[in-house]
């Protein structure tokens, strides 16, 4: 194994570490949120309130040396409040550029669909070209861009989903969901002098992190697998009661995630292990469902393991 | 190959010396049998068998194509039979030089390798089965002698010793084999008797008096039908003669009236042969003319139109053909579109002398038209004379016409055409006539057929078409049987003044189909050019997508599970210890990973957890990282992998390894 990828396993296991040491009980969306960090995506995290999703996500900006901001998205929540803003300095009579909290490492945009469409989607531009245009003029973002959004399910009142356009801008959606009641006993235990999120360290640099997605780019994936992750994705396109299958962005997406998967498992290639893993996170979030399906207690999660369920896997 | 040495190639060398085609045998055999020489076997993918099944199914295709271009279907049939060893050798030799020695199942079958389940695991050996497509197709090839027998039964017997159960005799096993050869023959004799009796009494059943003959025995006429009589524009027979036509065709003839019904009595169908290059229905005679002609037989049976006259034809593709006492010529097991010529002169055939029948006047008629015979002075006289005074009796003050009023529903529509409208179409005047006839003592006959009166410059021949269909009387003279059409002339411009405004295009349409069709089903040499045509556009379709497969790029094959190329690491030993865990009831499920399959496994115990493991991840690179395995990993990796397969099988190991 070159040393690259040594060094990258080592990063992401580091960060895996860091971040466990506070999010007890969440092995899986840990592993989940580090691979779409490393394969250079956005995550969602759609779980109830105080499942950890805000934590999980500070955790892992604390873990890193970079800039992080955190934005509490609400219903007066304006584009310019997230992008920047323009204000004409009367000194230099000129209009000068006030960079908004888009311009770090990593966002945590924090109930998400509590803002208006129109500010969520001030955020797609950001999210799939790394850089906001202001003004007609355009700005580009740190090399190292990652947006964690929260949303909570329950709640509906005012509240506005997120629309198709934006979901395909996330690679993966997790749900840490409850922790096991022992778990949940030793995370009692944990907080009674103080937050371990305080105790945190940073233990990965930005050049670390850019790093690590170089390597998770160069890790092997055969003809076989790919056709694999196609025909997952493509699979979502002729299913009933689903309205909108996923995109071709999704299959790049559930590569690129098998990828850091398998790289996290200190594996220089894809197995169909990684792709299975993946595709929940990956591909059942872009899927939209009839209405009566969901009342019918139909997930997209759920047909995406029966689309697993019904497709040999290459061994 | 689950059959023992040299009899597929016996039975191979079999086929081509019963079949004609020795050295092809010969060279198939050698293929097949050469195998216990050659050591080197090949992984031979399911994707590969695949394509050499389908390579089968183009070389079945263009045989198929060529045997019915070039034969009629029955024969095509059996030449068809006859090339089987040669559309299944492929196959045969591909599996005879492979590492599994058995067949996919999912290879043969198109829906299989469509279908998402994995059928990779279903095998099954083409031996026994291409052993008796052997025997079969050289049965196909007809040749009726005792060697024929004795050789399939020395065959089967070097077959089947192989198979017999482990702890009988030889001896026994031997005794018992050949009584049972004994009484096959004893059978297959039986049997051929049996066909012969059968074949002998074939002829009386189909054309014996008890099965109702529709269109020989009996015709509905329209005589009683109100309102427009409707006549089809299409063509029916097409006829092509060396100067002018015969004016009517013949197709069947009548001796009795019931009601509104014609019918044939005392005429049976009797079988005058089956298949031959022409049938005599009367002696030759001089200054006879010939006519080819043509009509279609959708159901393969029917009754032939033919030139009065017409002592024998020729040229006809028919198994059977029966002539009824009347006259009317019936064909059997003919093609859709029958072609045959005619001979025929002026000069009447011998139809049979008349008999009672042929004077039968029916009660209701009997009076009216005795008294009509009586007022016009018909008799007696020369018949020539009577029937002079009949035709000129309809020739004046009568008219055609297709129409008839609804008048008084009870009245006879014959009567009242005689005796007050004097106007109907040929079936009234041809029944008037023979009744009329009948009245005077002058022997008469109902026909119908046929008027030959259309020309078509587009087929160069003459045509009859639906409309065209006519029915006119046969009068006894004392020596022969007259033609006596007593319609007005002019019936046929009332006929066609109902054609329809797209009849020429229509016409255009179906001589392009008959053409077809006599092409198809039409004489052999017609069609041998074309046929080679059609099989080289064939070969070249076949050429063409096997060049397109071999460069399109991968990425562009179809998504469709495994179907979409060879399998990288295919060979692997790991399907080995799949297989062999399969049998413990731990198989892998088609969705589950080699991952989640091995932890399951180690659950389950009973296997050497540690070696799974590695063996699963050598297998994992092997079969799915780019860059493959270094020749000391593939070691390392068949080598856990039989270990794996020794351990769970101890025995089997060298017959369980292997491609998946």
């Amino acid at each position: 194994m070159p040393s690259t990828e040594v060094s990258a396993r080592e990063v992401v296991l580091k960060l895996a570490d860091s971040i466990g040491g506070v999010m007890k009980g969440q092995e899986a969306a840990v592993r989940g949120l580090l691979a779409a960090f490393a394969a250079g995506g956005h995550v969602l995290l759609e779980d109830k309130p105080g499942t950890g999703k805000t934590t999980l996500a500070k955790t892992l900006a604390k873990s890193l040396g970079a800039r992080f901001h955190r934005v509490q998205f609400t219903p007066d929540l304006l584009p310019s409040d997230i992008l920047g803003v323009s204000v004409f300095d009367q000194k230099e009579q000129r209009f000068e550029f006030h960079e908004g909290p888009v311009f770090t490492n990593v966002l945590l945009a924090d109930e998400i669909n509590r803002a208006s469409p129109r500010t969520q989607s001030a955020l797609l531009e950001a999210m799939a070209e790394s850089q906001v245009t202001v003004d007609g003029k355009t700005y580009k973002l740190p090399e190292l861009f990652f947006v964690i959004s929260t949303q909570n399910p329950v709640e509906y009142h005012g509240t506005y989903p997120l629309p198709e356009a934006q979901m395909d801008r996330f690679m993966a959606q997790f749900s840490p969901g409850y922790v096991d009641p022992e778990v949940e006993v030793e995370i009692l235990s944990d907080q009674e002098q103080g937050h371990p999120l305080d105790a945190v360290k940073t233990c990965a640099t930005v050049a670390d992190v850019l790093a690590l997605r170089r390597a998770v780019r160069e890790v092997r994936i055969s003809v076989e697998i790919k056709r694999y992750v196609v025909e997952i994705v493509r699979r979502t396109r002729g299913l009933p009661r689903v309205l909108l299958g996923a995109s071709p962005r999704a299959s790049l997406s559930l590569m690129k995630m098998a990828q850091a998967a398998a790289l996290i498992d200190g594996q220089p290639f894809v197995g169909p292990e990684q792709v299975q893993e993946m595709a929940v996170p990956v591909v059942a979030h872009r899927l939209m469902l009839e209405p009566e399906a969901r009342f019918s207690g139909l997930t997209a999660a759920g047909l995406v393991a029966e689309i697993l369920k019904g497709l040999p896997a290459p061994a | 190959m689950n059959l023992s040495a040299g009899v597929l190639g016996g039975a191979l060398l079999f086929w081509g010396w019963q079949s004609g085609l020795l050295m092809v045998g010969a060279l198939l055999a050698l293929a097949i049998e050469g195998r216990r020489w050659v050591g080197t076997r090949w992984t031979i993918l399911p994707e590969h068998f695949g394509r050499i099944s389908d390579l089968s199914a183009v070389l079945f295709l263009a045989m198929a194509v060529y045997a019915y271009a070039t034969s009629d279907p029955s024969r095509a049939f059996l030449k068809l039979s006859i090339w089987q060893p040669v559309v299944f050798a492929p196959l045969v030799v591909a599996q005879a030089y492979s590492v599994e020695g058995r067949i996919h199942l999912s290879a043969l079958f198109v829906f299989l390798r469509r279908s998402d389940h994995d059928w990779s695991k279903l095998s099954i050996d083409l031996a026994a089965g291409f052993f008796v497509l052997c025997l079969l197709a050289a049965g196909a090839a007809n040749v009726r002698t005792p060697a024929f027998y004795a050789a399939v039964v020395t065959l089967t017997g070097a077959a089947l010793w192989g198979r017999r159960p482990a702890g009988a005799s030889g001896v026994a096993w031997a005794a018992l084999f050949v009584s049972a050869a004994a009484l096959g023959w004893a059978g297959q004799l039986g049997l051929n008797q049996l066909q012969a009796a059968l074949e002998r009494r074939a002829a009386e059943f189909v054309f014996g008096v008890s099965r109702p003959e529709a269109d020989a025995n009996r015709t509905t006429t329209a005589l009683g039908h109100i309102g427009e009589l409707q006549q089809s524009d299409d063509i029916v027979v097409r006829l092509t003669t060396e100067g002018a036509p015969p004016p009517l065709l013949r197709v069947a003839v009548y001796n009795r009236f019931a009601g509104l019904r014609w019918e044939a009595r005392h005429s049976p169908m009797i079988a005058i042969g089956r298949y031959g290059p022409g049938w005599d229905l009367a002696p030759p005679r001089r200054g006879a003319r010939r006519a080819t002609l043509s009509t279609s037989m959708p159901g393969g049976t029917g009754l032939l139109p033919l030139p009065p006259g017409a002592f024998r034809i020729e040229n006809l593709s028919a198994a059977l053909v029966g002539r009824s006492r009347l006259g009317a010529l019936r064909a059997d097991d003919v093609p859709p579109v029958v072609v045959y010529d005619a001979h025929y002169t002026a000069s009447r055939a011998a139809d049979g002398a008349p008999d009672a029948d042929d004077l039968f006047l029916p009660n209701w008629h009997g009076a009216s038209f005795k008294k009509l015979a009586h007022e016009l002075k018909l008799e007696p006289r020369k018949p020539s004379e009577t029937i002079g005074r009949v035709r000129v009796f309809f020739g004046r003050g009568f008219a055609y016409s297709t129409y008839r009023e609804a008048r008084d529903p009870k009245a006879d529509p014959l009567e009242e055409f005689v005796f007050k409208t004097r106007t109907g179409h040929c079936e009234h005047f041809a029944t008037s006539t023979v009744l009329l006839l009948r009245a005077a003592g002058v022997p008469a006959r109902y026909v119908t057929g046929f008027s030959v009166q259309e020309f078509s410059r587009l087929e160069n021949a003459w045509v009859a078409r639906g409309r065209h269909a006519h029915a006119w009387a046969l009068a006894w003279t004392g020596k022969k049987w007259l033609e006596v059409d007593t319609t007005p002339a002019g019936w046929e411009d009332v006929e066609a003044s109902g054609a329809s405004a797209f009849r020429p295009m229509l016409d255009g349409l179906a001589w392009f189909s008959f053409r077809v069709s006599r092409w198809w089903w039409g004489p052999e040499g017609e069609r041998g050019p074309l046929a080679w045509a059609a099989v080289a556009l064939l070969f070249a379709f076949l050429v063409w997508r096997l060049l397109r497969g071999a460069t399109a790029p991968a990425v562009a094959a179809k998504l469709k599970g495994r179907g979409a190329g060879p399998v990288r690491g295919a060979d692997s030993e790991w399907y080995g210890v799949e297989r062999t865990l399969a049998a413990r009831g731990l198989g892998r499920q088609d969705w589950e990973t080699n991952a989640a399959w091995v932890d399951r496994v180690t659950k389950a115990g009973g296997v050497d957890a540690a070696l799974l493991r590695a063996a699963a991840a050598l297998h994992a690179r092997y079969r799915f990282d780019p860059e493959g395995l270094d020749a000391e990993s593939r070691e390392r990796l068949r080598k856990a992998a039989l270990s794996l397969i020794s351990q769970q099988a101890p025995s089997t190991s060298q017959g369980i390894a292997g491609s998946r």
